[in-house]
């Protein structure tokens, strides 16, 4: 039933009304799972990517990132609790805010994404983030992304898959140097189909 | 070392630590060699007698 747009002086019935939020309800993103992180060097969320929606949007914003500047944050998908550590493929092209010099980060069949760059305290802001569609992680099929990140030195684009036909129930954002913690949020939202 | 787990932050098991150690070292590693690949690449600059935006515009 599509969406009923009320004019002034019409009667609202309780079976529109409930029309309309099955409308909302159907359609666009909805929020699957939300959760916070604190001094952490890794976070995960599994059980999250099922049969219940086929693409993911997943945002990340490392509020307060500690110890050294351009930290990578490494990005593994899931199965049954335990990450992929092969196949990955991705490329980030990132113009530094200051001055406008491209940077390239490129992962070739690799040991995890590249999708993420957090500064640490030593550096602007201690922030990052980043946000993206995840495309089929639960389908036995190769899973791509697409997205945008930034944090206090550069914005990036960022894109790519991995190459192994395994349906995922979760995934993983690591910090690649030690004595490092960060500390933010995270949201995945299902897109209806 | 923490992690969060699914919402929950707690000390990493040893094998949760064997991994995270792991994903340090690869890091350490790719930034010596991106390091190593820079210092090449400056010498070979030198050799020529150019500087990188010279480079780079020669090879634009």
């Amino acid at each position: 039933m599509p969406l009923t747009t009320y004019t002034a002086g019409e009667v609202l019935t309780a079976a529109s009304l409930n029309a309309n939020f099955s409308f909302a309800a159907a359609n666009g993103l909805t929020l699957v799972t939300a959760g916070t992180f604190s001094a952490v060097t890794t976070f995960t969320v599994d059980n999250v990517f099922n049969a219940t929606y086929r693409n993911y949007r997943i945002l990340v914003h490392d509020t307060q990132v500690t110890g050294a500047s351009a930290q990578v944050v490494e990005t593994k998908l899931r199965v049954g609790g335990v990450a992929s550590a092969t196949t990955y493929f991705s490329a980030r092209s990132g113009y530094n805010f200051t001055t406008g010099l491209i940077n390239a980060d490129v992962v070739n069949n690799g040991t995890h994404w590249f999708i993420q760059r957090a500064n640490g305290s030593g550096s602007s802001d201690g922030e990052g983030a980043c946000s993206f569609d995840l495309f089929g992680p639960a389908l036995a099929a190769n899973t791509f992304f697409s997205g945008t990140a930034n944090d206090g030195a550069y914005q990036a684009a960022c894109a790519g898959y991995h190459n192994t036909a395994t349906a995922y129930d979760g995934i993983s954002f690591t910090l690649t140097t030690g004595a490092t913690t960060m500390t933010g949020i995270y949201r995945i939202y299902g897109y209806q189909d | 070392m923490k992690i969060c787990d699914n919402g929950t932050i707690r000390e990493m098991t040893a094998s949760e630590k064997q991994e995270q150690e792991k994903v340090y070292a690869e890091a350490e590693t790719r930034t010596e060699a991106q390091a190593a690949k820079a210092v090449a690449r400056q010498a070979v600059l030198d050799k020529l007698g150019l500087t990188a935006d010279e480079a780079a515009a020669l090879l634009g």
